[in-house]
């Protein structure tokens, strides 16, 4: 039987770590910085309508994209980072002997840890969206919807969520906080694979070509961009994404794979 | 006719633990009975920890039998680990917990505390002005002494201490002497005569099995003129020269870096040559006793 009130203090405790690194800190800093930069150069570019003509998205979609595109690998990155501490740290830095063995069943102990992190990975997306939103109005006086923001936020969440579970079955494995992290990495460089696989199964409307002239890290991101695009087309694909309701199974596979695979380890693993 | 039943808290048979093919534990076998105050001797290495972490299920074992309360730790963890307070060898903590956080994670996930004898010992033993100073801050003496009586906050029936040396005598001699009888005392320690001083019962671990069970006295006249064979990862002349000028050691060879010393009064001096060895940043691989002279030679 599950009991939430373990369950409860182990993700406090996870959360505050993750909230208090300083790693986590400067991977966010790196993607609002990184952020701003495009929307100010794209300002002195001399504005949006001009720098973006053949577009196919008119003047403020078009921010976001800016918005996704610039910053969401730094939150894949942070996913990653997260995901790829959770585990290996308790042993690294020796707190295995006094969390767990505070009276909780493994199951309780691996959900409390993957939501806390989780929740924390959330808590950085939400606070970059929302400095760089505000940043946007007050650099070109143009806002951003609320319901879109939060489309954005959940979108990258989600997709933050595979490259997050992925790091967290690998630091079981793996135990060494740099080798998941070079390995997480690694898968998210060769993701695009993933997508041309889909298009031979039929499950994406990509061409071979776009797909081979794509085979860059940012392919992964369009994930999240087209769950936000069928918030905002009210179910129209657009051409040259992956078909959004496919995206989300992907997700969920994705998650619940690694999920469960990572909680059978657990259960099994010696935390030394 | 009353009949008094006492309760096995800790019964181990046959338990069997390899890392990486290399034998750790090899069919350790042993029993404390409710009440008891039973200390676990061994040298560096010698299984006293695994066997620990093993009893709260933080490691598996490979075959055997370990009941905790009669419930096996790997099954029934949560039953088994409310009823137990542990001390870890070197307590950590993320960097910003103080004692009012480790505190209140227990009264999280314990949900049932008795601090009226936790804050007395606060008081009692200075500690109090420690409570909200960051833990990883505080030296090793007054971090464990911190968690040690923090564990008395659930009130568990069985206390397990890895590592007693660092905990000052004062403070465990005044819980031990507090609880003597009334909860289960199970306390490792490489430091044979700083577990003489709270244990009557003691036990002795070499390469992974129990190899003498009796009193503490009777154990130091079994462990003196006996070989002790050191492997460490550097061989040093300068280093050998200083083991060897320490009093109770005779015989000193060294060959493949495993220091063979044979120990004429009592294992306190392994406890020198650590130190040595440490203050030499040579690390100690294992320890292993090898019974009286004759009987190695044999």
């Amino acid at each position: 039987m599950i009991n939430k009130d373990a369950i409860f203090a182990l993700l406090r405790s996870e959360f505050e770590y993750s909230m208090r690194k300083r790693r986590n800190h400067l991977m966010s800093l790196a993607a609002i910085i990184i952020t701003l930069f495009f929307i100010i150069y794209t300002y002195l570019a001399g504005g949006l309508s001009e720098v973006f003509t053949g577009y196919l998205y008119v003047k403020d979609e078009y921010l976001w994209t800016i918005l996704l595109y610039s910053s969401a690998l730094f939150l894949y990155l942070l996913g990653i980072f997260i995901g790829a501490d959770v585990f290996p740290h308790d042993i690294e830095e020796g707190y295995v002997d006094t969390l767990y063995t505070l009276p909780s069943t493994r199951i309780d102990l691996f959900i409390g840890k993957l939501v806390g992190g989780y929740l924390s990975l959330i808590t950085y997306i939400m606070i970059i969206e929302a400095i760089i939103a505000t940043t946007i109005y007050i650099i070109f006086q143009v806002s951003i919807d609320f319901i879109i923001l939060l489309g954005i936020t959940s979108g990258f969440a989600l997709a933050s969520l595979v490259f997050y579970t992925i790091s967290i079955y690998l630091g079981i494995r793996m135990r060494s906080w740099i080798h998941v992290t070079l390995f997480s990495l690694s898968i998210l460089l060769i993701s695009p694979f993933t997508e041309y696989l889909l298009y031979g199964l039929g499950l994406s409307n990509y061409s071979i070509i776009e797909v081979l002239s794509n085979l860059l890290p940012h392919r992964p991101l369009e994930i999240p961009i087209s769950i936000v695009y069928s918030l905002i087309e009210a179910g129209e694909i657009p051409k040259g994404l992956i078909d959004p309701v496919t995206g989300l199974i992907i997700i969920a596979l994705y998650t619940l794979v690694f999920t469960s695979i990572s909680a059978s380890k657990f259960i099994e693993a010696d935390f030394i | 006719m009353e009949v008094t039943y006492i309760m096995r808290v800790i019964q181990a048979r046959g338990v069997t633990r390899r890392f990486s093919g290399i034998p750790v534990l090899e069919g350790l076998s042993l029993d404390v009975a409710g009440g008891d105050v039973y200390g676990l001797y061994g040298m560096p290495e010698a299984g006293k920890t695994i066997l620990i972490k093993m009893m709260l299920d933080i490691i598996s074992r490979d075959g055997g039998i370990l009941k905790i309360f009669n419930m096996d730790p790997s099954i029934h963890r949560r039953d088994v680990l409310l009823r137990t307070g542990y001390t870890p060898q070197d307590p950590r903590y993320p960097d910003w917990f103080t004692l009012q956080h480790i505190i209140k994670l227990k009264r999280e996930t314990y949900n049932r505390e008795n601090m009226d004898v936790f804050l007395k010992y606060l008081r009692d033993f200075g500690l109090w002005k420690h409570r909200d100073r960051r833990i990883m801050q505080l030296n090793i003496k007054y971090r464990k002494a911190l968690v040690f009586l923090s564990t008395l906050t659930h009130d568990p029936e069985l206390i397990i201490i890895d590592e007693v040396s660092d905990i000052p005598g004062d403070i465990m001699e005044e819980v031990i002497g507090e609880f003597r009888g009334r909860k289960t005392f199970f306390i490792s320690s490489h430091d044979l005569d700083k577990l003489g001083l709270y244990v009557k019962r003691i036990g002795f671990i070499n390469e992974g099995r129990i190899v003498y069970e009796g009193t503490v006295n009777q154990l130091k006249k079994m462990l003196s003129d006996t070989v002790v064979l050191i492997k460490i990862s550097e061989a040093r002349r300068d280093i050998w020269q200083k083991i060897n000028r320490l009093e109770g050691i005779e015989d000193l060879s060294i060959k493949d870096r495993i220091l063979r010393i044979r120990i004429t009064s009592d294992t306190g001096v392994i406890n020198n040559i650590r130190q040595i060895l440490k203050g030499h940043k040579i690390e100690i691989k294992w320890i292993k006793w090898m019974g009286k002279r004759e009987e190695d030679d044999k």
